[in-house]
């Protein structure tokens, strides 16, 4: 009985959005990530950004337990591990990448970082995606960091994969934030050559343009689940990262909110769309929703008849 | 009724059975006071129950502009927000919530600092471009160092920032003003384009209107 009250209490204190792990096998929650206490015979390798498919599938081959360094949180220590080695106006996705990096490379001792990754063995390689255009044009200098501050073995690799798998899942009819769980996934699924993922399309009532809000999941919470996906994380689920067109598009009939991460170059693509669009908006965000955020998202799609 | 609009340093308190309007710093609210409704920055510790500001600035427009397509911009101590209405439909809006922001709060700290009175001072053309309202006053500070006369610098700021919020708002023909700096003379005679203030208790409009359209789910 007492256990049944502490398991639901654990339940009720739970709260996925801080603990989603982004994994080959997709998101990854609560004690589900214990999975992540890797067996000591397979490679464990960090990837940062959308590496090639051809690079994926060779990590795959050797069977490797692979660790996506963009989505691991270690949230409560994101300025602190980053603080003698970037500004603190900068963009607190790459100080999430570079306090991952150390928290996953046991560079911080374990009683400092809340890791989840306890009893595994260190991380062997990282593979990092440095392509001019892509995610982020910030990469080069993580690469940078990698290799001159740990010694780890660091792969540059270029991702210029540009045939479109199609965006089932941005055009769907699922909750926004299982859209980014599922494009997540559907990455992984795709190497792993399993059946694709592919719900019904569904008219949409606003979208979303942007990358995926690593810094705080809740901001989808207040979209409707007819919201289409644009930008970036649609560039993910055609699995062409890289592919600068598909990232400009939008639809000009459907009100759009623009999302960047704060001092991100990408606000300034964000910013200059949503100036564009004719019912678009901008919104950015630094380490997590602020309230002012919240109002203004919240206004633009009450405003726009998207939710009552 | 007590309506209540918690900004960041102020509070506009509208009394709906007295129409007795105040004006207050948000930090000497008492504790204990509670509004029937509001809008506003603090407003989660001062009211009973909120409206959002930009459906609070939404609604007041619509209760008292009478053209149909219009540009409403409300300039408070920490941060602007806008509405574009056409044809009497909601066309777009924007806030500029943090970063960038502070502008008036800068304005109001530097008249403080240097003994201005803003109304006596005349504008400027030239102007002063800064990211937010800490670095405009860097700029400004700067410029008095190298002997420009410091109420000719605070001029230049305060058209850099009318600039901007002109800019901010998609360069209307037209601006309906609103916010503490509506009673800055300096301010609105700096601003670009024709400007027409409305008072400080817009939002409280539109707190009341927003309600009076909702009054089966608020409960007054």
């Amino acid at each position: 009985m007492e256990d049944k009250d502490k398991k639901e209490t654990e339940n009720i204190n739970y709260d996925p959005s801080q603990d989603m792990v982004l994994t080959r096998h997709g998101f990854v929650k609560g004690k589900e990530k214990s999975f992540l206490q890797n067996p000591k015979d397979k490679p464990f390798i960090g990837i940062i950004g959308i590496p090639p498919k051809a690079v994926m599938e060779d990590l795959i081959k050797k069977n490797a337990i692979i660790l996506s360094l963009d989505m691991y949180k270690v949230d409560q220590l994101i300025t602190e591990p980053t603080e003698n080695i970037l500004p603190k106006a900068y963009c607190a996705q790459i100080k999430r990448i570079i306090a991952n990096i150390l928290a996953a490379t046991d560079y911080w001792t374990e009683d400092v970082v809340d890791s989840v990754l306890v009893g595994r063995n260190p991380i062997s390689e990282i593979i990092i995606e440095d392509s001019e255009i892509s995610r982020c044009n910030e990469m080069g200098f993580v690469a940078d960091f990698i290799e001159n501050e740990l010694k780890i073995k660091l792969t540059r690799v270029k991702n210029n994969d540009l045939e479109r798998k199609g965006d089932f899942i941005c055009k769907s009819g699922i909750p926004l934030d299982d859209k980014f769980g599922q494009i997540a996934g559907y990455f992984y699924r795709d190497i792993e050559k399993k059946k694709p993922f592919r719900p019904e399309y569904v008219k949409p009532k606003c979208a979303f343009w942007g990358t995926p809000p690593w810094g705080d999941f809740s901001l989808a919470s207040y979209f409707p689940d007819e919201t289409h996906i644009y930008g970036w994380t649609r560039c993910v689920e055609n699995l062409t990262p890289g592919d600068l067109k598909l990232e400009l598009e939008f639809d000009p009939d459907i009100p759009t909110v623009f999302f960047a991460q704060s001092f991100c170059p990408k606000a300034g693509l964000a910013s200059y769309l949503a100036s564009k669009h004719p019912r678009g908006i901008f919104i950015d965000m630094d380490l997590g929703l602020t309230r002012s955020t919240v109002a203004k998202l919240t206004a633009f799609l009450q405003l726009n008849g998207v939710v009552v | 009724m007590i309506l209540l609009d918690a900004g960041t340093t102020y509070a506009k308190i509208l009394n709906t059975e007295t129409n007795e309007k105040t004006v207050k710093k948000v930090a000497e609210l008492e504790k204990t006071f509670k509004a029937d409704i509001g809008t506003g920055h603090n407003i989660n510790r001062f009211a009973k129950q909120s409206v959002n500001e930009i459906i609070a600035l939404s609604y007041a427009g619509k209760r008292l502009i009478k053209e149909k397509s219009f540009t409403l911009l409300d300039v408070g101590s920490r941060d602007a927000k806008y509405v574009i209405f056409e044809n009497g439909n909601f066309i777009h809006s924007d806030w500029n919530t943090e970063c960038g922001a502070f502008t008036g709060q800068a304005i109001e700290i530097l008249g403080s600092y240097l003994n201005l009175n803003y109304n006596a001072i005349e504008p400027q053309k030239e102007f002063i471009t800064a990211t937010c309202g800490l670095l405009g006053m860097g700029h400004v500070f700067d410029m008095v160092a190298s002997s420009v006369e410091p109420g000719i610098a605070a001029a230049r700021l305060i058209k850099g920032v009318c600039m901007s919020m002109y800019r901010f708002a998609r360069k209307p023909h037209k601006i309906y003003l609103t916010g503490g700096l509506v009673n800055n003379a300096l301010f609105v005679k700096s601003m670009p384009v024709e400007t027409i203030c409305l008072d400080r208790f817009t939002l409280l409009e539109g707190v009341l209107e927003y309600a009076a359209s909702k009054k089966d789910d608020i409960n007054l």
